[in-house]
């Protein structure tokens, strides 16, 4: 069976880290072990990936050398690096190359580089990639003339995962009455994410809706910032923080609205996780997210518009008959097009393109 | 070259030195560890690229493994070697072989039913001194053996109680009985005493503090050894052997030879736990079966050790034809 690793060197490697697990798990017919730095973020996936059954290693990113050393000891047959941003991963691809296997690069978030020196690292890095793999169709345009060779796009796939309690459970422990309309987001606390639009927003929402809570999960480097902000305007009782959680199946099962603000994105797993439940999503209309949620979906706006996002919420809140076709047409849409299976066929098509591995070439 | 797949069952202190061992090999592939801290299977199968488990069941239906280091204090024993058995998987066990000598009898009777490969961690016979031991000692045969263990206390709580570990006769001297026999033969009568101090620091010890033990060997030689774990640090660990106009003094680091011409000391060199993982793993590839302890041999120096302990419990002498 060929040994495949999937490897990043992200710090935070959250999204990027479940969708490597998905991936991981969903692909048949190959060996496969799951290595990343062993920050804080990263043992937490490590262990995750164990529990998964999958194989791990952990990288020092300080000794990549090592890590090349194994590469060539475990015989690996291929490397397939993730990178978020467009600077993440050039040393493992490198690093991959030199021990002598074939490297497969998924890009998971839009081109953004403007640095010229970053944009010629990135050339140069690409000369050591021997298939490129965009998560959306939009990250592949992004992508369109920064180096050689097209984009296969693998749109993000996930398995949807179960609530482990009953909701009213759920609504119990976070303080929440069965009235309250829950207005779930899930998404790292980054500038990329746009929690300040959101907070913009939810005045106008909870002059409607005195009931309306907001729930943001996820943590990152806005933390404090988003915090202040809150507590600001004074919004402390109706906007709650909680942080990283591992369990989203739960929390949007009581979820009235999920909401996603950002300003770019891949593919959002966290979006396609509400599409699969079934619970009605909010997005701001760009890349991936209008890819997941399609052209006709009605609950879109632009980003960083708060006016209209908080237009969006209230028909959102108050035209249920809109929300839940909504929310039916996206879950509809997520079991044609987003499921891991598919996924996980897709990339092993993109593995055994490559002669080494399917064999043509020994 | 093909790799051999190896699984650990139980990836503490000792398991981390055979690790450190086996990464060497360019034809082992660590494939899986299981360990019912899982965060301890974690940390290895990061280190080596491997498959963590919290329990060797879940391990040996999923891994696809050639043979198991079963590396679990000396009370877990019994349930791995029994699922790693039933799946004819060769296996090397580090000592003491377990608490309950049936036990240990039964694991025997079904490796030599399956004929498996096995190995037991009893890494002494691997020393280059104790080999010239042999040479030494072979047309003058030993005559009167005294050996010791006198050392710390282990820090892990489980072998401060005679219920987990046995005891130091047991757990640790256990080395020096096996090198007795290896270099005079069975034994065939023994006789413990024991006696206990508590101690600050201690809570719940139970294990004895002081012991000794008399033996009789087939041969007609004797010998006796001392054990405590009363000290703060490693004193002295090894077997004194005298025979007719030679006297050895074995450590795990050195022998002294005395024919009456000095006291030349000699110091070994190469690592045993090397040598011992090599020989198992050269088996377990089909090549020559050089294994030094064998489950089945072991067992031997496992029964005079458990022997001891029932000596000294029961205040009499034990015939060790009696017990078998």
């Amino acid at each position: 069976m060929k040994r495949i690793v999937l490897a990043t060197d992200s710090a935070q490697p959250s999204g990027m880290g479940e969708h490597m697990l998905t991936l991981g798990a969903a692909l048949s017919g190959f060996d496969i072990t799951l290595a990343c730095p062993e920050g804080e973020a990263g043992r937490a996936l490590l262990r995750k990936a164990a529990l998964a059954g999958l194989a791990i290693k952990a990288i020092d990113l300080d000794r990549l050398d090592r890590f090349g050393t194994w590469i060539r000891a475990a015989a690996i047959d291929l490397v397939h690096v993730h990178a978020g941003i467009g600077w993440e991963g050039h040393d493992l691809v490198r690093v991959a190359k030199a021990a002598g296997v074939p490297v497969v690069r998924t890009e998971h978030l839009p081109y953004l580089l403007t640095s010229p020196v970053q944009q010629a690292q990135y050339r140069a890095m690409l000369m050591s990639v021997d298939r490129r793999i965009a998560v959306s169709d939009a990250v592949a345009a992004s992508h369109e003339g920064t180096g050689p060779g097209r984009h296969y796009v693998v749109r993000n796939g996930l398995s949807p995962r179960l609530p482990s309690r009953p909701a009213e459970e759920t609504r119990q422990r976070l303080g929440l009455a069965p009235t309250d309309t829950v207005l779930l987001s899930v998404a790292r606390l980054t500038p990329q994410k746009d929690h300040m639009a959101l907070i913009d927003a939810a005045p106008r929402v909870l002059a409607r809706h005195k009931g309306a809570k907001f729930i943001f999960v996820g943590s990152g480097s806005e933390a404090e910032a988003v915090g202040a902000a809150i507590a600001a305007r004074g919004l402390g009782d109706s906007i709650r923080l909680l942080g990283h959680r591992d369990d989203v199946p739960d929390l949007l099962a009581i979820a009235n609205l999920f909401i996603l603000p950002s300003r770019f994105e891949g593919l959002s797993l966290a979006l396609l996780e509400a599409m699969a439940a079934g619970v009605p999503a909010l997005a701001t209309a760009v890349g991936g997210n209008l890819e997941a949620l399609g052209q006709s979906h009605p609950l879109q706006v632009p980003p960083g518009d708060s006016d209209a996002l908080a237009g969006a919420i209230l028909r959102a809140i108050e035209d249920k008959a809109l929300a839940s076709a909504a929310a039916r047409g996206a879950q509809a849409r997520f079991q044609a097009g987003f499921a891991a299976d598919r996924m996980a066929a897709e990339t092993a098509a993109i593995y055994l393109s490559l002669p080494s591995i399917s064999g043509t070439r020994p | 070259m093909s790799k051999t797949r190896i699984g650990f069952i139980g990836v503490g202190g000792i398991a981390q030195r055979h690790l450190g061992v086996l990464e060497q090999f360019p034809d082992v592939s660590l494939v899986a560890f299981a360990d019912p801290d899982f965060d301890r299977a974690v940390d290895a199968a990061a280190r080596f690229g491997a498959r963590a488990f919290a329990d060797h069941t879940g391990m040996l239906e999923a891994a696809d493994l050639d043979a198991v280091y079963i590396c679990v204090p000396p009370f877990a024993h019994g349930a791995p070697e029994q699922a790693v058995i039933a799946r004819n998987l060769p296996f090397f066990v580090e000592k003491p072989l377990s608490l309950d000598i049936n036990l240990a009898e039964e694991l025997a009777r079904a490796v030599d039913a399956a004929g498996l490969v096995t190995a037991v961690g009893y890494h002494w016979r691997y020393l280059d001194i104790v080999e010239e031991a042999r040479r030494r000692l072979a047309d003058r045969p030993a005559q009167l053996l005294s050996g010791y263990w006198l050392d710390q206390t282990p820090p892990p709580q489980w072998w401060w109680r005679a219920d987990r570990s046995g005891g130091q006769m047991v757990e640790q001297a256990t080395h020096i009985i096996d090198l007795a026999r290896y270099l005079a033969g069975e034994v065939t009568q023994v006789f413990g005493l024991a006696g206990h101090m508590a101690r600050e620091g201690f809570p719940g010890l139970d294990v004895a503090t002081a012991s000794t033990a008399s033996l009789r060997f087939a041969s007609g030689a004797i010998g006796n050894l001392g054990a405590t774990c009363l000290l703060g640090w490693g004193h002295r660990v090894g077997l004194h052997v005298f025979a007719d106009g030679l006297a050895l003094e074995l450590s795990d680091h050195d022998i002294m030879i005395d024919v009456g011409a000095g006291r030349p000391v000699m110091h070994a060199q190469g690592d045993p736990v090397w040598a011992e993982d090599r020989d198992f793993i050269d088996a377990v590839r089909g090549e020559a079966n050089r294994i030094r302890s064998p489950y089945g041999e072991a067992l031997k120096t496992h029964r005079v050790a458990l022997a001891i302990a029932t000596s000294a419990r029961e205040g009499r002498a034990i015939d060790m034809a009696e017990d078998n």
